[in-house]
């Protein structure tokens, strides 16, 4: 059973909950002399228990709103009276600004007034900011219980919303600007001191941007309306970006490109150290931006344009400046636009170049060349010249080769050194090379010539390891190439010259070379070349066969003539790389060329033993494509002794000597029977004789009369006084090895290589119509362009063509219904 | 994060029981204490470690720029030493009972307003939500007695109204016993007070209202308001 107490209790309880009525003047009496002990720094005496009781019982009584306006009244009349007038006393005359918006006083003047009133600013903030906190403290019931109940803001938010408006936004005086403004007007002062170079006191301004952080523009306090954005932030940038603007212009003029960049960086890291140490890290990507813009990005062109810009550079090989340059791109837009384009405009820059030197070249070369095509059959002087200028034809193509090489090789280093191997730009570079590859006209034929060269000269005494780098180069370029059936064109022209006539330095090298077209451009463009080498392995099969076949039947004549033979087969080879423009006619004449006996029997031999091999087949004996090895005996002259040179000449020269075994001695033949007798096209014919008659070394002909042309009627006998130092030598015909086309065999190479396209479009555009019946125009253009991309790349015009022969022929009908044109297979 | 199992962890870590007990008995304990406090003519030798999370009055006061700070002494000028000490004594062991204090049982109630209210003032953390649990059982034993009379009247005029933790404890109770209440003549004294507060009646109305409905109808349903 529990006793009712005394009462102690219960009293107790009703004096704490029950107490009288506050008597609220009174008690905000207290609280508001202790306020002004606080804001005077003399807090130290008061009681915090009995403040926050006495606030306590004030909320407790419902009178909290009334004390929530008091404190605020409180504070907006301390901050009016007492902080701002505090504050206004810095703003010294260097501070204000003239008529013109500029002060009259130096820098340093500015700079010393302007810390002073930041550092009073700066002493008010803290201070509102320690007294609000010790205010907050003892009105913590006031916020807990009033302030929650009625959504209003705390006194701490109320109070900073107060010195927003008493300190920050109350002009100083009538019609001047509000310190806020003055406020931003003097940071900006300083931050542009510190941009010229002049050391400032960071943290000051700091303290201040702090300020402006902690305030917002509303007493809503939304997290994105902060004073600093508000009001700071976007002044600060306005201005940056205007100083930045005439920054970027002034030395775009004065400085070169190198300084330009390396100060762009060193402006941007300032910015980023400057938010850092001086303003707000959020600001930083802003600035940053800003910077970007008004230095990078709006000037990038500017910059790259510069006398001493990117095209200087690149002349003088500054790859450290270029990565400045790169990195300054790189920075504000991955895809690099503009440098990637004056890259690509300098690789065009001097690979026109290039590509109008060779053309040069090849022009100073051709007006020999043209006069000789004007009298072909005239001078003979010129014959040395034009054969000289088709060489110097060969070093230009040779150095159009190494020069494109080079300005690869040069814009790949940069690529790699300055560049750091960016995707977008190397695409880019390959992009131009390509383009300017594919704009010159002989591109294909000078890059096989350079294969030729190579092949025949250029691996003499080269290590694997050079040769491999040479035969890559070859394969660089060839890549860009875009018409790679015309380059097929020549190089199995080029190719066929090297193996019949045995130039090739290696075979080896040769397969090697093919191997790697395989891999490059595939099976298809390789197999007519191994055709090739697989016709010259069976000839030397067929060859040695036929000797033993022949030292088999015991016929052991010593006199007999032993024969080389290369069976082609005829789809193979580009035979007509033998002949020159001017005797397209020799064809059907070849087959009547009249062999002497002893030759002759050679050949029926031969034919028999390959028919036996091969029935069915028919040999065409392309005499114009062989050479003799033949032993000439001279008569003694003088008491010597009769002397014999071994010689070296073409299938013609032999048959033309031959001629002069039967004839008497001091007896001659006219041009026109050698013609009636050996059946020799006169073209070939005239070469020859030409060679045997008037060239000074191979005299072994006496013409009558004696000129450097071989004309009609002209009269020839056996030289008997012919004398050579050497005991072998070769009796050269004109023209043989492999040079830069003439105008006319050019004209032909196209034309014949437009013929073979046709038929490779025909094929491909039946191909695919085959497959799919019935095709729109548009779509049948696209997929036999990709469908021939390996090998070149279409004319639509052609393509369009073709098409038209095709419906001609009936293999295509237009679809009349269509919506769009189409086209239907007829099978 | 690891998933392994650490049963030798386990085996290293303390009881956390005793560990309470001990902070529990540090409150008997002057020993390591760095702040004083006065209420009346009581005194306590506390730890700010213990008090000072606990409620934002005693944080900061000590930690302020105010006189309490330097002398590390609050006197709390206007409470009850019983309530003060029922509040640290709970600050200290998360108790609340009232052993300490036998014989008063009965005036458990009016400890618990108190104690409330205090909790209130200081912003102690649960110590109401406590109070007023321990105010409910106190008045389920105590609601004949004319004490309980006493605490509706105290806690319906005198205390804030904007936690109502209180008002329904001493509610459910009157509701549940309304029939004695308002049967007997010995509650006559309860009714007269009753009739003073018209926004107990009006509550207690309310919450009658509720039980009748509960008790004779169905609970309304989605269906029921749809129709």
């Amino acid at each position: 059973m529990l006793i009712v107490p005394a009462g102690r209790m219960a009293n107790g309880y009703k004096k704490g909950l029950n107490g009288a009525d506050v008597d609220f003047e009174k008690t905000w009496g207290i609280l508001e002399k202790a306020f002004q002990e606080i804001h005077t720094k003399n807090a130290s005496a008061l009681s915090f228990e009995e403040l926050y009781r006495n606030a306590y019982k004030i909320v407790l009584k419902k009178k909290g709103e009334e004390l929530y306006n008091k404190v605020a009244q409180f504070e907006e009349n301390w901050l009016g009276n007492n902080v701002r007038t505090g504050i206004v006393k810095h703003l010294t005359a260097p501070l204000m600004l003239d008529g013109t918006g500029r002060t009259l006083n130096t820098q340093a003047e500015r700079r010393e007034a302007g810390e002073k009133f930041l550092k009073s600013l700066k002493g008010a903030w803290e201070d509102h900011q320690v007294c609000m906190g010790m205010l907050t403290d003892v009105l913590m019931y006031m916020d807990r219980v009033y302030c929650t109940d009625h959504r209003q803001p705390s006194i701490f938010a109320k109070s900073m919303g107060l010195f927003r408006d008493q300190i920050l936004r109350t002009p100083v005086r009538p019609d001047s600007p509000t310190l806020l403004e003055i406020l931003t007007r003097i940071i900006l002062d300083q931050i542009q001191m510190d941009r010229d170079g002049e050391a400032i006191d960071q943290f000051l301004i700091k303290s201040n941007v702090y300020m402006l952080e902690g305030l917002y523009d509303s007493d809503q306090e939304v997290e994105d309306e902060k004073l600093y954005l508000r009001s700071f932030e976007r002044v600060f940038l306005q201005s940056s970006a205007a100083f930045y603007r005439e920054e970027g212009e002034r030395l775009l003029k004065e400085s070169d490109a190198g300084t330009y960049c390396r100060h762009a960086k060193r402006r941007i890291d300032e910015e980023n150290d400057r938010c850092r140490s001086t303003l707000s890290e959020a600001t930083t990507p802003k600035i940053q931006r800003v910077v970007e813009d008004e230095l990078i990005r709006h000037k990038m062109k500017g910059l790259i344009e510069m006398e001493t810009g990117v095209s200087f550079m690149v002349e003088n090989d500054k790859l450290h400046e270029l990565s400045l340059v790169f990195d300054l791109e790189a920075r504000v837009n991955p895809q690099k636009p503009e440098l990637t384009k004056a890259m690509q405009k300098l690789i065009v820059e001097m690979g026109t170049n290039i590509n109008r030197n060779a053309v040069a070249a090849s022009q100073a070369t051709a007006q020999p060349a043209a006069a000789e095509d004007a009298a072909d059959d005239a001078p003979g002087k010129s014959k040395a010249g034009s054969a000289k200028a088709i060489n110097q034809q060969t070093v230009a193509a040779l150095k159009w080769v190494e020069d494109i090489l080079g300005l690869k090789d040069r814009f790949d280093n940069i690529c790699k050194a300055s560049f750091a191997a960016d995707q977008t730009v190397s695409t880019a570079i390959n992009r131009s090379m390509a383009d300017i590859i594919n704009a010159f006209s002989r591109g294909s034929e000078y890059i096989s010539l350079f294969i030729d060269d190579n092949m025949k000269k250029g691996i003499k005494n080269k290590s694997e390891a050079e040769i491999d780098a040479t035969l890559e180069k070859a394969i660089t370029i060839l890549r860009y190439l875009s018409d790679k059936d015309i380059f097929e064109t020549y190089y199995k022209k080029h190719l066929c010259k090297r193996l019949l006539l045995n130039k090739s330095h290696s075979i080896a090298v040769e397969k090697q070379m093919i191997t790697r077209m395989k891999i490059e451009l595939g099976n298809s463009f390789t197999l007519k070349l191994e055709a090739m080498f697989k016709d010259m392995t069976l000839s030397e099969d067929l060859a040695n066969g036929y000797r033993n076949h022949v030292r088999k039947l015991g016929d052991a004549d010593p006199k007999r003539v032993d024969l080389g033979i290369n069976v082609l087969t005829a789809m193979t080879w580009p035979l007509e790389a033998f002949k020159s423009a001017s005797e397209q006619e020799g064809q059907e004449s070849r087959a009547q060329v009249i062999y002497p006996p002893s030759i002759d029997r050679v050949r029926l031999g031969f034919e028999r033993y390959y028919s036996e091999k091969h029935s069915g087949r028919k040999l065409t004996w392309q005499t114009n494509m062989g050479d003799a090895d033949i032993k000439g005996t001279f008569p003694k002259s003088k008491g010597d002794k009769p002397r014999t040179h071994d010689m070296n000449c073409s299938t013609y020269a032999m048959l033309i000597l031959l001629l002069f075994n039967d004839l008497p001695d001091g007896q001659s033949i006219s041009l026109e029977e050698i013609q009636v007798r050996t059946n020799i096209p006169m073209n070939d014919l005239k070469r020859n004789l030409q060679s045997l008659s008037v060239a000074q070394k191979t005299r072994l002909l006496v013409k009558e009369p004696m000129s450097r042309e071989i004309n009609a009627g002209d009269r020839f006998s056996f030289n008997e006084n012919f004398k050579s130092e050497f005991t072998r030598f070769k009796i050269g015909v004109v023209s043989a090895g492999n040079k830069v086309e003439g105008d006319k065999e050019r004209k032909e190479t196209e034309k014949k290589n437009n013929d073979s396209r046709g038929f490779a479009i025909e094929a491909a555009v039946v191909r695919i119509m085959k497959q799919r019946k019935d095709l729109a125009h548009a779509q049948l253009l696209t997929e036999t362009i990709t469908q021939l991309s390996a090998q070149f790349k279409p004319d639509v015009n052609m393509i369009k063509k073709r098409i038209e022969s095709l419906i001609e022929r009936e293999y295509l009908e237009r679809i009349e219904e269509a919506p769009v044109p189409s086209y239907r297979y007829l099978a | 994060m690891s998933t392994i199992e650490e049963p030798w962890k386990a085996e290293c870590s303390r009881d956390a029981e005793g560990l309470l007990l001990e902070v529990g008995c540090l409150f008997k304990d002057p020993k390591y204490s760095d702040l004083r406090i006065k209420c009346g003519d009581r005194g306590w030798k506390v730890h700010k470690a213990i008090i000072c999370p606990q409620s934002d009055f005693f944080a900061k006061a000590c930690e302020g720029g105010f006189k309490e700070a330097q002398e590390n002494l609050i006197a709390l000028q206007d409470d009850d030493p019983d309530v003060v000490h029922a509040m640290l004594r709970f600050m200290y062991t998360g108790d609340f009972d009232n052993s300490e204090n036998e014989d008063n049982g009965h005036s458990w109630g009016m400890l618990c307003v108190g104690m409330h209210a205090t909790a209130d003032k200081y912003n102690v953390a649960d110590l109401g939500s406590m109070a007023a649990e321990s105010l409910r059982q106190w008045s389920s034993h105590f609601w004949a007695e004319e004490l309980f009379t006493e605490v509706v009247r105290e806690v319906y005029t005198n205390l804030a109204d904007r936690d109502s933790r209180l008002r329904n404890a001493l509610l459910s109770v009157a509701a549940e016993h309304v029939q004695s209440l308002f049967a007997y003549r010995r509650h006559a004294g309860f009714r007269e007070m009753v009739g003073t507060l018209p926004g107990f009646l009006m509550a207690l109305a309310s919450e009658l209202a509720v039980r009748v409905t509960d008790s004779h109808y169905p609970p309304f349903t989605d269906s029921d308001s749809a129709r």
